[in-house]
């Protein structure tokens, strides 16, 4: 109840004089009341009792501060009044509530997620004085430190600390079953000196190598609270970890883990360089620059290479933290919301042009009240009321949309922006609507203005219709329409780009077939891991009793299934040895350390040589099967029977056969070239999938598969599904943001569509007694629907122009990088764009211009 | 100095909540909580004053010379003592008396009503 009594006091806040000569004890009695209300009847009634005393509270400050102000006075009644005028006419007031909702709504919705990933602070202490340290090499920018490296950072004087976290995966096998767990290993402190909150529990040291840091979504998922995670034990394939500490906050540098543990190494780890594993953070004393920092790094590193001979890394770059961690998603999210905003814009727009259609058909009623006397200050506080009386339901449904729309935000950013769980509506959001709303009302209320209603004084009510069409012509009237239309291009602009990307995505070429396809994942202990005999063992096993199961047509295993997101492919250098290969590029391979029936289950085919067959089971050897891409970069004279230095100067392997690429990563971007080996022979490739092809006609479920690598090792995790499912998840991201981009272009179009309207059905009422007279002097009626869609085409193709303009120079900077094989400058796809929302726009002009053909010039000059 | 009040039947018909308070008030010295308690007493529960609308309108009633605050009575605890006290004003009785007898007039058409129809 103390929270209610906070809002009771707050309410007659509102009247400083009502607070000063009452406040306490009313107050006093509010209290009493309510808990005696509770002790009588419970809870309940004492929450309606405290709610309905609250509100009695707002309605009498209120009163009280009327008093003061006439203005006030009036706007209680004029409310009330405006929303019996509503419920008349509740198309429009419906129309305009559901338009603000949606305006608001998306807005508010979106303003929330990106005040909580982009603009909130990171929840470490000194955020602008933290850095990122990287190394650089030829060719390569953002390489990971050493632990020695960090180490040797430490002396550098600009930095007050520096320490370094590394990602990690860990099985942890609990008591229903194995599960994955993401691990940040860290060095000693790295929380405390980060600034971060405990929910529960304490920060661990670099000597407490079985402590652990659980994140506040791990411990409330798995122990029910913070502080019931406290003390936990937890038996994880790389050791045992106890949960001495529970965040209040997701940390999120680089990656959000589910725990945090101690960096603990070996003597030889830690003397190791050439192991760059590490996100090294640093925090800069007060007054150093990262200039400063990074040329003192500089000489530190210059100094450990002539120590220790060659070093990888040739130079280091000192960057500040924050962007670092939100720029994976800074641009997405902020073209989401600069396209939410242009909708709000032509939400409100709409609206207005709603209320002046409106506000031109009440000139009679606005007539008579001048008349009577009323003054302009007081039709102003009539049309105020009038306006706040529509703007505030639209406001309180787009506080709820924008409450359901921020849970269906957290489902559709990718994963990884690790701040997901903590995005809420909060006060600042709300504060958010509430300004727009201001704004909102203001805008509505000026509606009546606009056309010059109540500066005249009318002898009679006919003179007030008349001069309706005599009045100030509103210029904003057409700029709305230009303004209204060029938004709505720029947005169908982007659908279309988005539209033209996501069916050129769809269309491309897998290079496979994944049809009949199945995938099973699975992630071996790291003790498994370690040993190379477990783990091709661990392999024959799973292969062996995949290939029992009757539905299956053929089984491989291989490092990575392509095309899939579960995927993880190992990246190696070409070295020198390789013809047309140039030092200062970026030579980075995708590779398949794959078993023969590999290509049988995808239903790949040799363009060139032979695929592997029983020869590489028999014998594994140094065969290699090359992608397409791959052969036409580095062995252009002709890949089959040439040998190639992959994975070392001696590693020397025949090229065998070519294939078609395949999409090894995420679809959406030009595969690297590709390299397969045979999963036996030396070389890297940890062997952690199955995939299998099902007969025709045939099925299996995916528990089954998931069963054939438990009953091998029930501590291993696996997870099974259809390979196009696989790939399907990969276009997630991309379909969320294209049917995001259809929403606000349909929302916006619709919007545009019926301010072209109201407006034109303005127009007819403006000029219905010029048009009569027109064809009572013999005009045809094409004539006069010409007179309205005349101006109107003029407009809308002003407005077209201009949004043409805005969509290529401002919207596809902004987008391009979005697009898959689709150019912003593309004429088809711009034109297509222009004519639906022109075509849309004349459209919507049309229809009340017929409207001017039918009116009957002897009932105009009767009225005369 | 006291305004001078003015004529009793330009204060009727009294606002529902002043009226309320006026029968609460009687002819003793009350605080608000009191006033409350006496109105949701005597009505059985069907009006209930909350102290939003009893406060402003005493406000009201205080300007219009149909209340005024006195000296808590002597027999009041500690706890009381701290609050103000109200009581109705001759003018205030006089208009609870007009407004009474108006709404009793009104009573009596509705019943005759009844019985011819």
């Amino acid at each position: 109840m103390a929270f209610w009594t906070r809002v009771f006091r707050a309410f007659t806040s509102l009247s400083p004089r009502f607070k000063r000569d009452y406040g306490e004890e009313a107050a006093r009695d509010y209290s009493k009341i309510v808990s005696v209300e509770g002790r009588r009847r419970g809870r309940l009634a004492s929450s309606w009792i405290a709610l309905l005393g609250a509100l009695d509270a707002l309605k009498a400050a209120f009163a009280d501060r009327a008093a003061e102000a006439p203005m006030l006075r009036s706007l209680g009644p004029d409310i009330r009044q405006a929303f019996r005028i509503y419920r008349r006419e509740p198309l429009l007031a419906l129309a305009v509530a559901v338009t603000l909702a949606l305006g608001i709504g998306a807005t508010t919705a979106t303003y929330s997620v990106v005040n909580d990933i982009l603009i909130r602070d990171l929840p470490v202490r000194d955020q602008d004085r933290l850095v990122v340290l990287y190394g650089t090499m030829p060719g390569r920018e953002g390489v990971f430190c050493s632990y020695a490296e960090v180490q040797e950072y430490r002396a550098v004087d600009a930095f007050e600390w520096v320490g370094g976290s590394r990602s990690a995966g860990a099985t942890w096998t609990a008591a229903d079953e194995a599960r994955d767990v993401n691990v940040q290993r860290v060095t000693d402190r790295f929380l405390t000196e980060l600034g971060a909150r405990f929910a529960a529990g304490r920060d661990f040291a670099e000597s407490e190598p079985e402590a652990a840091v659980a994140s506040p979504a791990f411990a409330r998922r798995y122990f029910g609270s913070a502080q019931a995670a406290i003390g936990e034990r937890l038996v994880l394939d790389d050791g045992p970890a106890e949960i001495v500490g529970v965040l209040a906050e997701t940390v999120e540098i680089p990656r959000a883990p589910d725990l945090f543990r101690p960096y603990a190494l070996s003597a030889t780890e830690v003397a190791a360089r050439g192991s760059k594993s590490l996100f090294a953070v640093a925090r800069l004393r007060p007054g150093a620059s990262i200039g400063e920092a990074g040329a003192q790094a500089a000489v530190v590193q210059k100094r450990a290479a002539d120590i220790h001979g060659h070093e990888r890394a040739t130079g280091v770059r000192v960057t500040p933290l924050r962007p670092e961690i939100v720029s994976r998603i800074e641009r997405p999210l902020w073209a989401i919301f600069s396209a939410v905003v242009l909708v709000l814009l032509v939400a409100l727009t709409s609206v207005v042009s709603l209320l002046l259609s409106r506000a031109a058909a009440r000139a009679g009623e606005v007539a008579v009240r001048v008349s009577l006397g009323a003054s302009r200050a007081r039709l102003s506080r009539l049309w105020l009321s009038e306006a706040l009386a529509l703007a505030l339901p639209g406001v309180a449904g787009g506080i709820m949309l924008a409450y359901a729309l921020v849970g269906v935000a957290r489902a559709a950013l990718p994963p990884g922006s690790g701040r997901l769980n903590t995005i809420a509506l909060d006060q600042n959001a709300v504060a958010f609507a509430a300004a727009v709303m201001v704004v909102a009302t203001v805008l509505f209320s000026l509606a009546p203005r606009v056309l010059g209603l109540g500066r005249m004084r009318m002898v009679t009510v006919r003179d007030a219709a008349r001069s309706v069409a005599g009045l100030r012509r509103a210029r904003w009237q057409s700029g709305l329409i230009a303004g209204q239309v060029a938004l709505s291009l720029v947005l169908v602009c982007c659908a279309v780009w988005l539209a033209a990307s996501m069916s050129r995505l769809q269309a491309t070429s897998l290079g496979f077939d994944p049809e009949d396809v199945m995938v099973v994942d699975y992630q071996l202990t790291r003790p498994m891991r370690m040993n190379r005999r477990v783990r091709d063992a661990f392999a024959d096993r799973v292969l062996e009793r995949a290939r029992s199961l009757g539905a299956v047509e053929s089984a491989a295993v291989s490092n990575s299934m392509p095309g899939t997101r579960m995927s993880s492919y190992g990246m190696s250098r070409v070295l020198p040895g390789a013809p047309a290969f140039d030092e200062a590029e970026d030579h980075s391979i995708a590779y398949f350390s794959v078993t023969p029936d590999f290509f049988a289950v995808l239903r790949m085919r040799a363009v060139a040589g032979r695929l592997f067959d029983e020869r590489e089971n028999a014998a594994p050897g140094h065969a290699l099967v090359v992608s397409r891409s791959f052969a036409a970069k580095y062995l252009p004279q002709g890949a089959v029977g040439t040998y190639v230095a992959i994975f070392g100067r001696d590693d020397r392997r025949e090229v065998v056969g070519v294939v078609d690429d395949v999409h090894a990563q995420a679809l959406g971007g030009e595969p690297d070239p590709q390299v397969y080996i045979p999963a036996g022979a030396t070389g890297p490739g940890l062997v952690s999938a199955l995939g299998v092809r099902v007969r025709k006609g045939a099925s299996i479920a995916e528990r089954d598969l998931e069963e054939i690598v438990r009953q091998i090792d029930p501590g291993v995790v696996v997870r099974a599904m259809p390979l196009s499912e696989a790939i399907g998840l990969a276009l997630d991201s991309r379909r969320v943001a294209t049917r995001a981009a259809y929403a606000f272009a349909a929302i916006a179009l619709l919007l545009a569509a019926i301010n072209v309207y109201g407006l034109a059905a303005l127009t007819v009422v403006q000029r219905r007694r010029e048009i009569g007279i027109r064809m009572a002097l013999g005009a045809a009626a094409r004539e006069a629907v010409s007179i309205v869609v005349r101006r109107g085409a003029t407009w809308i193709g002003v407005g077209a122009l201009a949004g043409l303009a805005a969509a290529v120079w401002l919207a596809a900077p902004a987008i391009r990088s979005q697009l898959y094989q689709t150019d912003t400058g593309e004429p088809l796809l711009v034109a297509a764009a222009a004519l639906i929302v022109i075509a849309i726009a004349l459209v919507a002009l049309w229809i009340p211009a017929r409207r001017a053909a039918s009116i009957d010039p002897a009932i105009t000059l009767r009225a005369e | 100095m006291m305004k001078r009040t003015p004529p009793v039947d330009t204060m009727l018909p009294l606002s529902p909540p002043m009226f309320h308070i006026l029968i609460a008030l009687g002819d003793e010295a009350m605080h608000g909580y009191a006033v409350m308690q006496g109105i949701n007493e005597r009505s059985g529960g069907q009006v209930r004053l909350l102290p939003g609308t009893l406060y402003s309108t005493i406000k009201k009633m205080l300007a219009l010379q149909l209340v005024e605050e006195c000296d808590a009575p002597a027999d009041v605890d500690s706890e009381d003592e701290r609050r103000r006290y109200y009581r109705a004003t001759k003018f205030g009785r006089e208009v609870r008396t007009a407004e009474t007898e108006r709404l009793s007039m009104l009573v009596r058409l509705a019943k005759g009503a009844r019985v011819r129809a």
